[in-house]
């Protein structure tokens, strides 16, 4: 039925004679009210008065319907942008993710050559460690040798002092001993 | 190889393109286009808002609900525009959207309109409120399913006998006045 065109040649339309009735109101409507009327969504408070609102203007009659009408649309179009926004989002991620990879890998030959390193390092270090105590027993030894020397010395001094004359006197007594025995 | 945000921008684009075609077509299909804007001015604001609000939140979820009151407030804004704007007089009253494709009303039908008008709003005025509103959104060219979301009516067949009975009563009420006889 087509309501604006309604208009027999003794009968007046209702529906056009209302919208001209209705035509000079346009009622504070805000965007909200009207895209929930167009969504059937109006919260039960609000439900009568932009209803009634609505159906007092012709113009925001036209445009909830409008709106109506265009919801499929707005629905793909959503599913579109956030399809979009995913595939896009999933790129970034796979991205982010290859560099992620990529500095595991460097991380890890970092992590290798860090480790040689202190290897080398504890190497060398031991290495120099051990090198320095074998060396300072050479020294140790060669002062302690040269001590030794000097109390052989001394026990030489001694020996030619004391004790080595004591057996010569000896030996002295007893070949007078055997002599003075036997004479 | 095309840089990945590029790809983005010419899908997102095109997606607008497409929206905004279909926003421009209902626009002219509703007649709004005679309430002094310009459907392709408010087709080009509807995707700017979208693409503004799209850069704002990237991450955030873009629903259908959303994008339904970007298209409202836009148009509603222009229609406020528009009212501003007319210090020239409107359209005349034949030019409304609701006489589109009747035939020009010449001075003594306008004089019988007006007073049948007052009639009407008269009767409309005496019909309880609970079966004004279905009858008011019926006369302003909504479906009985659109009636009943509208008005909170369970269904559409619900909505269906409150608008029919709601007629026939204005109808009498009307011829009862004297205002004659009247079709749908």
């Amino acid at each position: 039925m087509n309501w604006d065109t309604v208009n027999s040649m003794n009968k007046t339309s209702l529906s056009a004679l209302y919208r001209r009735l209705t035509s000079a109101n346009a009622p504070a409507l805000d965007a909200e009210d009207i895209a929930a009327a167009a969504d059937g969504t109006l919260a039960d408070d609000r439900r009568d008065a932009v209803a009634g609102a609505i159906a007092a203007s012709p113009v925001h009659a036209r445009v909830v319907r409008m709106l109506r009408e265009l919801r499929t649309d707005s629905e793909a179009l959503a599913f579109g942008i956030a399809r979009t926004e995913r595939d896009a989002a999933h790129r970034r991620h796979e991205r982010s993710d290859r560099r992620i990879a990529t500095g595991r890998r460097y991380g890890q030959v970092t992590r290798w050559a860090t480790a040689m390193a202190a290897c080398l390092v504890a190497v060398v270090g031991f290495w120099t460690q051990r090198h320095v105590q074998t060396e300072s027993p050479r020294a140790h030894a060669v002062a302690k040798a040269d001590r030794i020397f000097t109390s052989r010395d001394t026990i030489s001094h001694l020996t030619m002092d004391g004790p080595r004359s004591k057996p010569s006197v000896e030996g002295d007594r007893l070949f007078r001993d055997d002599f003075s025995g036997g004479g | 190889m095309a840089n990945p945000a590029d790809l983005v921008q010419a899908r997102l684009e095109a997606l607008f393109r497409t929206y905004g075609a279909k926003v421009q077509a209902l626009l002219l299909t509703y007649g709004l286009d005679k309430h002094g804007i310009d459907p392709a001015d408010v087709e080009q604001e509807v995707r700017i808002r979208l693409w503004r609000a799209l850069e704002r939140d990237r991450s955030g979820a873009f629903h259908a609900s959303y994008i339904q009151r970007v298209v409202a407030s836009t148009v509603i804004d222009a229609l406020r525009r528009a009212e501003v704007r007319a210090a020239e007089p409107l359209p005349d009253e034949d030019e409304e959207p609701g006489s589109v494709g009747e035939a020009p009303v010449g001075p003594d039908r306008r004089a019988g309109d007006v007073e049948q008008m007052q009639g009407l709003a008269r009767c409309l005025a005496e019909i309880p409120e609970r079966r004004r509103l279905p009858i008011t959104l019926h006369l302003q060219g909504f479906a009985l399913q659109e009636i009943a979301d509208l008005a909170g009516i369970p269904s559409a067949e619900a909505a269906r006998k409150l608008v029919s009975r709601g007629l026939e009563e204005l109808k009498v009420r009307l011829r009862e006045l004297g205002y004659g006889e009247f079709d749908e």
